[in-house]
């Protein structure tokens, strides 16, 4: 269909090879190196490529007037993070010299092999390249996650189990929530089950990942670390901007992609290679001579429409090869994004940490139809769509309300208590759960389900003093 | 082994439905498919009692569907409002003279009012006039374009209120990802709306928003209805054609990919100081335009002046070396529209 939204692209035909190869910096050596549509000899791409760095790196400093900070570096060993790991060292030794802002310098490596049942730890090749540098290494593995020590209060031992009743035939927010001991199974164990429990890959990377990013945060805070810098570049950024938004995290999009962003509050995000793709960052280690770490991908010699992440960077990549300013368009557009101010503190997603909109809960029951409610009435349907929604759409929110959750309080057994989960989740979280069966997740999942559950009891006490918006519209 | 329909859990299920892949019968595959528009008119609003409305009909799926559900929705909850069939004649031999054939048959069977803009009566040109000058690279957005604002002046000559117009959820999931794919941020922020209304327009709004492509097919081949199949014979571009299988894929992958990508894209927020264009009027025609004047008019003058390629690429550079256009020279009629002020305050 063509369309209004059609206004044209033009891809004049770039010529890929120039009939006088020289470098476009110098102007004088014969360039080597074609990056987009600019050639370069290796002198010159080299000061270009730690040029874009350093000035990522200056705009931390002006936007955020720190001293004395701690700071993380998370190191998977790919290659971006290992060309990361060599140019902020530099700056941080450059710096030692004057007065530095940067007191001391964690590098974080998880070792993700256990997701794969293999033997190796990646810890070891990972520990080999951080003692060329002079920073402090910490090796976890990403079964850590389930250890009581990367909770809030450090000691939270409970797990958060989740299951699903598939006889419902329910799509949307049908979950039953428990939290309980586990204690019979070891952390990796825990984590096999978990994933073994997830029929999808899509939504078996999003638990991976997230599971990563919440490792991260904590290990920063346990160390005092407040910033933490992670590899991801812009074709990175890309692929990441366009799944995300596949997978419904809009609104979260933001704080995964921005240079710098402090969603995370004692802990500020940083991504300073954010403006190079990953050719730039391939042939400076190649030119370094740096070793990287092969890390496994649940999707590795899998077929590209195996999950969205695989698809989305086939996607890409295969664009970015016809069309050379696709990672840089879209990797732009991502930066004009902002977190929308209208999102709540309180409504953070317990499992992904990430944000979400507060209105969220029902459009899906509204526009996406499982079951013919039961008593149909014209009048009903004639109302409006929030009386409508509690009427008959999500029975189950309802009856659990009024059921059980005057009782959740007071757990009914010792070792287990029954949590209400739907305001706890994110929308693309609660879409993942769709392909699982029975799960149990990591205590700090089940910690910050907890607490968001208190604060619920404790608002409905106090509801009718509340002044509603939405009560105003009506 | 005859599998029930999971929705009734009495009939033969006859379909795996696109949207949630659950196995339905007929009967209830039309009432959710019926029930989930009718909810989103509902949800936003779309119309009032009263309300003269008219479908831009091309004679395909879509737009036939739209007919055929809205007809009916209005009848069954009583929504109040006027239907009125809009159509737009590109002038596309072998192609548009066939669909609209379809639409005046639709005319007939659903009995509704049909009005026929054409692009030589408005503009002079009629598409096929246009490839012979411009090509095959960009007559796409000239017919775009020009459909644009043929429809809003087809409305205002059937002094409606409203246009529906038949984009699906798969076409705005598309137009999303094209709109981050291109940088195009002004028009990433409105794609997702489903009722545009600026005070000098009248309001458009899509009620298939969240309707599945497949579904549209699905419930216009249970219900025989009568409709066009062929593609445009004037081939759309490559790029968004890449996008299209992208997104076909991942709907593959997870169907619900798609509605995923229409609430991203209404989730997405701009920073402060990103600057976006500002809405004006045409100097020379009165359309809404970000410049000062609207595209349609750059495209006509570039045609008449025998520079095809004026609105296409770099319009400025070409009006410094080839002379700048004339103001107040109207080669479209003036739109007027009677309705901007009752409009806006429905809104």
């Amino acid at each position: 269909m063509c369309s209004i939204e059609d206004s044209p692209i033009i891809f004049d035909e770039v010529k890929i090879k120039p009939e006088v190869k020289i470098c476009i910096k110098c102007k004088t050596s014969t360039a080597t190196i074609l990056i987009r549509h600019s050639t370069y000899c290796k002198p010159c791409f080299q000061h270009v490529f730690v040029g874009k760095f350093r000035k990522n790196m200056e705009k931390y400093k002006t936007s955020n007037s720190k001293i004395d900070e701690k700071v993380m570096i998370g190191l998977s060993g790919g290659p971006s993070s290992r060309a990361m790991l060599h140019l902020l060292s530099e700056i941080f030794s450059h710096e030692l010299s004057k007065k530095q802002s940067f007191t001391e310098v964690w590098v974080c490596h998880i070792d993700e092999n256990s997701i794969f049942n293999l033997k190796d730890s990646t810890i070891n090749q990972v520990e080999q390249i951080v003692q060329k540098y002079n920073s402090l290494f910490i090796g976890l593995r990403i079964e850590d996650i389930y250890s009581d020590e990367f909770t809030s209060n450090m000691e939270f031992g409970q797990v958060l189990k989740i299951s699903i009743d598939k006889s419902k035939q329910q799509e949307f927010n049908e979950f039953n929530a428990t939290i309980r001991q586990n204690k019979e199974l070891s952390n990796k164990e825990k984590l096999q089950s978990l994933l073994e429990c997830i029929s999808n890959l899509t939504s078996k990377e999003d638990f991976v990942w997230y599971l990563k990013l919440s490792l991260l945060i904590q290990t920063a805070r346990k160390k005092g670390c407040t910033r933490l810098f992670l590899g991801d570049c812009s074709t990175r950024l890309a692929t990441k901007i366009i799944s995300l938004t596949s997978k419904g995290r809009g609104s979260s999009l933001p704080i995964e992609i921005l240079g710098e962003n402090n969603y995370f509050g004692d802990v500020i995000i940083s991504r300073p290679m954010k403006d190079m793709i990953s050719k730039e960052i391939g042939l400076y280690n190649h030119y370094l001579g740096f070793e990287t770490v092969f890390i496994p991908s649940l999707t590795s010699l899998q077929p590209s429409k195996s999950s969205i992440e695989r698809l989305t960077e086939d996607f890409i990549v295969g664009l970015e090869r016809d069309y050379p300013s696709t990672v840089s368009t879209i990797a732009r557009t991502g930066s004009k994004l902002t977190i929308s101010n209208s999102i709540d503190d309180e409504n953070r997603c317990a499992l992904c940490l990430m944000p979400y909109r507060n209105e969220n809960k029902f459009f899906q029951n509204r526009i996406t139809l499982t079951k013919i409610p039961s008593s149909i009435s014209t009048t009903n349907d004639c109302n409006t769509a929030t009386n409508n929604c509690n009427d008959h759409c999500n029975p189950v929110t309802v009856s659990c309300s009024q059921s059980c959750c005057s009782d959740c309080i007071k757990p009914t057994k010792l070792d287990h208590q029954n949590i209400e989960i739907n305001n706890t989740l994110c929308h693309a979280c609660r879409v993942n759960m769709r392909d699982i069966n029975e799960i149990f997740l990591p205590p700090y999942v089940a910690e910050e389900a907890k607490r968001q559950n208190r604060r619920l009891d404790l608002r409905k006490n106090i509801e009718e003093f509340l002044i509603d918006d939405i009560d105003d519209d009506q | 082994m005859v599998r029930t329909c999971v929705i009734c859990n009495k009939e033969r299920a006859i379909i795996k439905r696109p949207k949630t892949r659950q196995q339905a019968c007929r009967e209830c595959f039309y009432y959710v498919f019926e029930t989930e528009i009718h909810n989103t008119i509902i949800d936003s609003k779309l119309f009032n009692k009263g309300d003269k409305v008219a479908i831009a009909a091309s004679g395909g799926k879509d737009s036939t569907v739209l007919a055929y559900v809205l007809k009916l929705l209005n009848e069954r909850y009583q929504y109040g409002i006027e239907l009125f069939l809009l159509s737009i004649d590109e002038g596309i031999t072998g192609y548009r003279d066939d669909s609209l054939e379809t639409v005046k048959r639709n005319q007939q069977q659903y009995d509704l009012p049909l009005k026929i803009v054409s692009y030589s009566e408005l503009y002079g040109w009629n598409m096929d006039q246009i490839v012979k000058e411009v090509g095959l690279k960009n007559n796409c957005t000239f017919c775009g374009v020009f459909r644009r604002q043929a429809l809003d002046r087809g409305a205002v000559m059937l002094e409606v209120d409203h246009i529906v117009t038949g984009h699906n959820a798969d076409d705005i999931a598309e137009t999303v990802l094209m709109n981050i794919m291109r940088g195009d941020i002004a028009r990433l922020s409105r794609c997702t709306e489903i009722c545009t209304n600026g005070d000098e327009c009248i309001r458009r709004s899509k009620p298939f928003k969240y309707t599945y492509e497949k579904e549209i097919v699905m419930y216009a081949y249970f219900k025989k209805l009568d409709y066009f199949s062929t593609e445009c014979i004037y081939s759309p571009n490559s790029y968004r054609g890449h996008v299209r299988t992208f997104l076909k894929d991942l709907e593959g992958i997870r169907s619900i990919a798609i509605i995923d990508i229409i609430h991203s894209g209404e989730a997405f927020e701009l920073k402060k100081g990103v600057k976006l264009p500002i809405q004006g009027v045409c100097k020379r025609c009165g359309y809404i335009s970000s410049n000062e004047f609207c595209k349609a008019c750059v495209l006509l003058e570039g045609l008449n002046r025998g520079l095809p390629k004026l609105g296409i690429g770099k319009t400025n550079k070409m009006l410094k070396k080839y002379g700048n256009m004339p103001e107040g020279m109207a080669t479209i009629p003036k739109f007027m529209n009677k309705n901007s002020d009752s409009v806006s305050e429905q809104c």
